[in-house]
């Protein structure tokens, strides 16, 4: 029984995967077909649209739209049943826990992008000239694959705490105890908490950001090097002078990356401490309104302020690019 | 101004190549000095040594009597152009050419006025608050040039400077780089591997080949009295001609025997030769040492051969043609274009007997 249901679960997934992306090859062949009847002026001028035409209604439909009813949602009561004015908007910048949210959120935001960005670099400059150089990236961006929660299940384990006495099962605090410390509560004590689940994101993007940046390391040409060090410039002012800033668009681009992903997290409090003892972050504070305390009002002005704090980093990427694509 | 020696360079890499071998050379004070070759003879590689950008495998290389081997590019007080320009694509051509001011801490003033002399002096001025990626080529290597100037360095190196150029602006800067060297009585080293650049701008040349120095003199000695055949054939366009040989007495003469070539040694050179009777021999003449009988030019010492056209190349100036003897050698002769010639027809050229060249096969050097 359980058998024959597995089966049809594995068909329906293959037809599933056969009917969709079928579909959409047999649209767009159909559409080809049709925009080639026109005549040729026209066509020109449809043919992009017929391209473009299902990715916008897609993304309309799941992307426009609910976003446009997130906002009004975030206008309204509990049950979004009748119009609260800013209310939730005045909840979210005054409650306590959202207060907390927000100063974890920038911690997250200052340490996450700061550290990743910065060692990155630092490893894709000093990987520039070892021997090993792939295997050590391999190893530095191999976190890169593991999921949040993976790497959340992981660092469980690096940070698992036992009581004074008992064998300690978590390495770091193995190592504490070996040392002759007493072992350290990484995720309760209020003080170092936040700083625990921080690293496990420093860990995940370092190896993002140094892949990135190491391709823009290795495409500074040689000789603007060699000819810095003609011009007399140390190692120190060329790293500065040259290298930094000809690298400064991907060093954006990573930056803000990050940015964005920092202000998704989510999971990571999620599996570590469930947000709770002030670990909190904007995201988990939303999951929490939306489904736990199923208070959508104040879920939607959160997803609101989210979306509204990630804007001006959008911006400033998109700003970049076009100035990138305007001195090409 | 600086004095350059070199003494047993030597660099070699851990797969055992080695890239240059025992250099051995002294660059005067002004002169303006070319490392020429064909690519992969280490005449980059020299350079580079000298920058400070490459490490000396053993021996010792001296700036104004100081070894310099283990000091960096940034202690030597050299400046170089590379064969890229290596501009600083984020920078204005301004602070480009003002960077390695800025780091030595002159004065703004000083700066300014620095850089404005060297753009004006390369008629670059108007280009100052531009990005290099904004320029053409040869502004482009006006601004390398300008970038080494601003510093008044001891020494100018310079790394095919000219190869990006297409070819009627690498005839102006040629020109521009000599008139340059003679305003600022500095030591050039040049390095290319056009022939015609260093006839042209070097005050002496060296020919390298295979990481070894084959011959350092003035461009004139280089061409008329060439060390070995390499350097023979390196110097001079077309290449010059060989004949695999052997040296005959009859009676009283000297006759260089070459397949159905039999060509006398003049009376005057005889005795020079004497000892290498019967031994292999190469003999070597140049393409414009072979007149066409009717516009040879009178003070030459003439000696007619016959052979077939082959193959003719109306230059407009002069024609190069292609010529077969009767054992099927191809030579090649630069004569005069007004020239009768038909490709299959049988001529006579005449050689030149003052202006020929004859080396030992063996050693390639020439025989003295």
């Amino acid at each position: 029984m359980q058998d024959t249901s597995n089966i049809l679960r594995l068909l329906s997934a293959i037809s599933a995967i056969i009917f969709g992306s079928g579909g959409i090859i047999a649209l767009f062949y159909v559409a080809n077909i049709a925009v080639n009847r026109l005549p040729s002026q026209a066509r020109s001028r449809i043919l992009p649209w017929v391209y473009m035409t299902p990715a916008l209604l897609v993304l309309g439909a799941f992307l426009v739209l609910p976003t446009i009813r997130t906002i009004i949602i975030s206008f309204m009561d509990q049950r979004s049943q009748s119009w609260v004015g800013l209310d939730n908007y005045h909840f979210a910048f005054t409650n306590a826990a959202m207060l907390t949210a927000f100063r974890n959120n920038i911690l997250w935001l200052v340490l996450v992008t700061g550290l990743s960005v910065s060692l990155g670099l630092l490893i894709a400059v000093l990987m520039d000239r070892v021997k090993y150089e792939p295997l050590a990236k391999t190893l530095i961006f191999l976190p890169m694959v593991i999921s949040f929660v993976g790497a959340s299940v992981i660092w469980r384990f690096m940070y698992a705490y036992q009581p004074p006495g008992i064998d300690q099962i978590g390495l770091l605090n193995a190592i504490a105890v070996s040392l002759g410390f007493e072992p350290i509560g990484w995720l309760v004590n209020k003080r170092i908490n936040n700083f625990a689940l921080i690293t496990i994101m420093i860990w995940l993007q370092t190896g993002f950001a140094m892949v990135l940046l190491s391709s823009a390391v290795k495409g500074i040409p040689k000789d603007v090097i060699e000819a810095a060090r003609m011009d007399r410039a140390s190692e120190f002012q060329i790293f500065w002078r040259i290298t930094i800033p000809i690298i400064s668009s991907t060093l954006l681009v990573v930056s803000t990356t990050i940015v964005v992903l920092v202000l998704k997290v989510f999971d990571i409090v999620f599996v570590m401490t469930g947000g709770n003892l002030d670990t909190e972050v904007i995201a988990s504070r939303m999951i929490k309104e939306m489904f736990n305390f199923r208070n959508f009002g104040r879920g939607s002005a959160i997803a609101v302020i989210l979306l509204l704090a990630v804007i001006p980093v959008m911006v400033a990427n998109i700003r970049r690019f076009q100035q990138q694509e305007a001195n090409r | 101004m600086a004095h350059i020696v070199f003494e047993q360079v030597t660099k070699s890499y851990d797969n055992g190549f080695v890239a240059v071998k025992d250099l051995n050379l002294d660059i005067g004070d002004d002169e303006f000095l070319v490392l020429v070759g064909p690519s992969g003879c280490g005449k980059t590689t020299s350079l580079r040594m000298l920058a400070g950008l490459e490490s000396i495998s053993s021996g010792n290389l001296y700036i104004d009597g100081q070894r310099v081997n283990d000091k960096s590019p940034r202690e030597r007080d050299i400046a170089m152009v590379f064969q890229s320009y290596a501009l600083y694509p984020h920078m204005s051509i301004f602070e480009n050419m003002a960077f390695s001011l800025q780091l030595q801490g002159t004065p703004k003033a000083d700066i300014r006025q620095r850089v404005q002399a060297a753009a004006t002096q390369l008629g670059i001025e108007e280009l100052l608050d531009r990005k290099p990626k904004q320029l053409s080529g040869g502004q482009r290597q006006r601004v390398a040039v300008g970038r080494a100037i601003v510093r008044d360095p001891s020494a100018f190196l310079m790394d095919e400077p000219l190869s990006n150029l297409d070819a009627k602006l690498r005839v102006q800067a040629r020109a521009e780089l000599s008139k340059l060297h003679k305003k600022l009585c500095t030591t050039f080293i040049y390095v290319t591997h056009d022939q015609v650049e260093a006839m042209t701008m070097g005050s002496r040349i060296a020919v390298m080949n295979q990481g070894i120095l084959q011959q350092v003199d003035t461009p004139q000695n280089l061409y008329e009295h060439p060390n070995n055949v390499f350097v023979a054939g390196f110097i001079g366009s077309p290449a010059m001609n060989f004949f695999k040989a052997t040296l005959h007495p009859e009676g009283d003469a000297l006759f260089i025997k070459a397949g159905a070539l039999r060509v006398p040694i003049p009376a005057a050179a005889r005795s020079r030769y004497q000892s290498y009777v019967g031994t292999p021999i190469i003999f070597g003449i140049r393409p414009e040492n072979i007149y066409t009988p009717e516009y040879a030019p009178p003070g030459i010492n003439p000696f007619s051969i016959e052979a077939t056209v082959s193959v003719v190349e109306m230059m407009g100036h002069e024609i190069i043609v292609y010529l077969t003897l009767a054992d099927g050698h191809e030579f090649l002769a630069r004569v005069d274009p007004r020239s009768r010639l038909t490709p299959g027809e049988a001529i006579r050229v005449n050689l030149d007997l003052n202006r020929f060249h004859l080396f030992d096969p063996s050693s390639t050097h020439v025989l003295a």
